[in-house]
């Protein structure tokens, strides 16, 4: 399991403004920092690693395209751009639902996608496998409860991060976490009591 | 502690390491709840090994690059063209677009409109509208004089573009006058006198226009509204009767020379003003307004007057109309384009005089309570009437005075009775 190093408010405070002016340096700085976590967003919603790689490079193109009139939330920077630049995510995959109209296959193409480790073969049919089971039962909650648990799960976020990110309570952030596992769990047919 | 807390403290200690197993067997009462649940967090947690790969990564920066290098490039002016399409695709954004540039467009094309076009009409009604939410008196005859003044600027520009005298600008000035007239109904005499002179600067433009007019139809439409300006100047400088004047400041009731529509375009007015403007120009033409039996009958015109007039004198010095009119038009061409001024015209004094005469002939017209045939007998205030009255009365020759026979009832024939064949043409030479 990836440890992932949290975004601080002085990294997006000093990148978002030289982003807005066209610093490419910047720019490359800021996706560097977010890809890989939009990339596990949008193949947990559509369960297609090179389908997800695309919309990836598809978000942070219109990120670009609307930089200009973002404002950063003084009181929690990075949480607030990151809220921003994850609903650009949840546009476009929704988007890609609507025009496919069904959920996709994962592709079982075997150098996509990359793990971050170098599991066999057999290993990366199964996470494909999982990956796609778990996007579509992902399909099936409400925005926040997926933000919740890609949060939780994903990012790796504990509850009063999440709660900043998504400007919610605490208490909110575990009810909506238990609602959304509680789905999760009955769609995946996982977690029968061991013996 | 209620489940969401449990769940969430199992899933802290996954993280920690615990295993589902010894989560669910710290909470054995709602294990069978847990279970599904620890299984899908578990699940879950197998997404964090996924990352873009290095091929993933270098072709969303390169994107990413052009992205950059796209912004950076100036947007080409009609770039916002393609956002209103978008924008145009819904029907009712579409239909509510056209219907803005469709108004914008009339009000323009209203707005922009000359005398002649199809939108001057709307032009001109509309432009009265700030004048009928008026209901202070003073304030309402000062803008439809304004008003009026506008359609005469109108009148002027068109006679000098095209020679003809636009009928809906020149019955919007004598409607806007009559309207100020109306208005004026409760207004001090100081007031009404200021209205009067402003009234009159229309009357006296209008003349001169009329004199200028080359086209024949252009100087009988000038100077029948020339009339009617004077006549409405005249009442204006009237006091209006006590008993009649109303309560509410409106104008005076059975008063119908000062109602608005009393006719200042469909009547032609039987007053005598408009003849001594015509003599005053040498110009016959002008009169023809005034050649109604009924007016012939009530007023003693100079035109038909010999004794003002003579034929002979007339005849020989001006043998046609267009040279009459070259003539005065060589007088008053410098005068005749100029924009009114505060001044009015002050008309010759004998003509002036008898512009005072036909208050007897109007009485029957405007006070059916005095039915007498004979204006000469008609004691009708004011007193300075009956002396311009006896004045007058004794001039005009019987021929020029229909008399008791042509209007038998003595009714109000000047405003019921069609117009009569107007001598005026019949003296043309």
């Amino acid at each position: 399991m990836a440890i992932q190093t949290p975004i601080t408010d002085n990294e997006v405070i000093s990148l978002i403004p030289r982003c807005q002016r066209g610093d490419r340096a910047a720019v490359e700085e800021l996706y560097t920092l977010y890809a890989d976590r939009i990339y596990r967003y949008l193949l947990a919603r559509v369960g297609d690693g090179d389908l997800a790689a695309d919309l990836t490079t598809e978000v942070f193109v219109r990120m670009i395209g609307k930089l200009a009139g973002f404002r950063l939330n003084s009181s929690r920077p990075a949480a607030s751009f990151s809220a921003w630049l994850y609903r650009i995510a949840a546009n476009l995959a929704a988007d890609h639902h609507r025009g496919r109209g069904r959920f996709e296959q994962v592709s079982l193409d075997p150098e996509s996608p990359f793990p971050a480790r170098g599991p066999g073969p057999d290993a990366i049919a199964e996470r494909h496998e999982t990956a796609a089971a778990l996007a579509k039962a992902l399909q099936v909650l409400s925005e926040d409860q997926r933000l919740v648990i890609l949060g939780k799960f994903v990012e790796e976020m504990s509850n009063t991060e999440i709660a900043s990110w998504l400007g919610k309570t605490e208490g909110a952030v575990k009810s909506l976490q238990h609602r959304a596992l509680h789905a999760l769990g009955r769609l995946l047919g996982a977690g029968e009591r061991p013996a | 502690m209620n489940i969401a807390t449990i769940l969430d403290d199992c899933l802290a200690r996954l993280t920690m390491g615990e295993s589902v197993a010894d989560c669910l067997a710290r909470y054995p009462s709602q294990a069978d709840e847990l279970a599904p649940m620890l299984g899908a967090a578990n699940q879950l947690r197998g997404l964090t090994v996924y990352q873009l790969s290095g091929a993933q990564r270098l072709r969303g920066k390169m994107a990413l690059r052009q992205a950059l290098a796209a912004q950076a490039r100036p947007r080409p002016w009609f770039a916002w063209l393609g956002g209103l399409e978008w924008k145009l695709k819904s029907p009712a954004m579409a239909a509510a677009a056209a219907l803005i540039l469709f108004v914008a467009l009339s009000v323009g094309a209203v707005a922009a409109s000359q005398p002649g076009d199809l939108a001057y009409g709307a032009r001109v009604v509309m432009e009265r509208v700030p004048a009928l939410v008026l209901f202070d008196p003073s304030d309402r005859a000062a803008t439809e004089l304004s008003i009026a003044d506008r359609r005469l600027a109108d009148l002027q520009n068109t006679l000098q573009r095209t020679g003809q005298a636009n009928s809906t600008a020149l019955q919007a000035l004598v409607r806007g006058d009559e309207a100020a007239a109306a208005a004026a109904g409760n207004l001090s005499e100081d007031q009404r006198s200021l209205l009067a002179a402003r009234v009159e600067t229309h009357a006296a433009v209008l003349t001169r226009l009329a004199v200028a007019a080359q086209a024949e139809t252009a100087t009988h439409s000038l100077a029948r509204a020339a009339a009617q300006a004077r006549d409405i100047a005249d009442r204006l400088r009237r006091p209006p009767p006590p008993a009649n004047r109303p309560k509410n400041g409106g104008p005076a009731e059975g008063t119908p020379t000062l109602s608005p529509t009393s006719g200042a375009t469909d009547r032609p007015e039987p007053t005598p003003t408009l003849a001594p403007a015509a003599t005053a120009t040498s110009e016959a033409t002008v009169a023809p307004p005034t050649a109604t039996p009924d007016a012939g009958r009530l007023t003693p015109s100079p035109i038909s007057t010999p004794s003002r007039r003579p034929a002979e004198d007339a005849t020989p010095r001006l043998p046609t109309p267009a040279a009459m009119r070259r003539e005065r038009a060589t007088e008053v061409a410098g005068t005749a384009q100029v924009w009114p001024t505060r001044t009015p015209l002050p008309p010759p004094a004998t003509p002036r005089r008898a512009a005072q005469t036909p208050e007897p002939s109007r009485q029957p017209t405007a006070e059916p309570r005095h039915p007498t045939p004979e204006p000469r007998q008609t004691p009708a205030p004011p007193p300075a009437v009956e002396t311009r009255r006896a004045e007058t009365t004794a001039e005009p020759p019987p021929t020029a005075h229909p008399g008791p026979t042509s209007n038998p009832g003595g009714g109000p024939p000047a405003t019921s009775g069609p117009p009569g064949p107007q001598p005026t043409r019949g003296g043309r030479p």
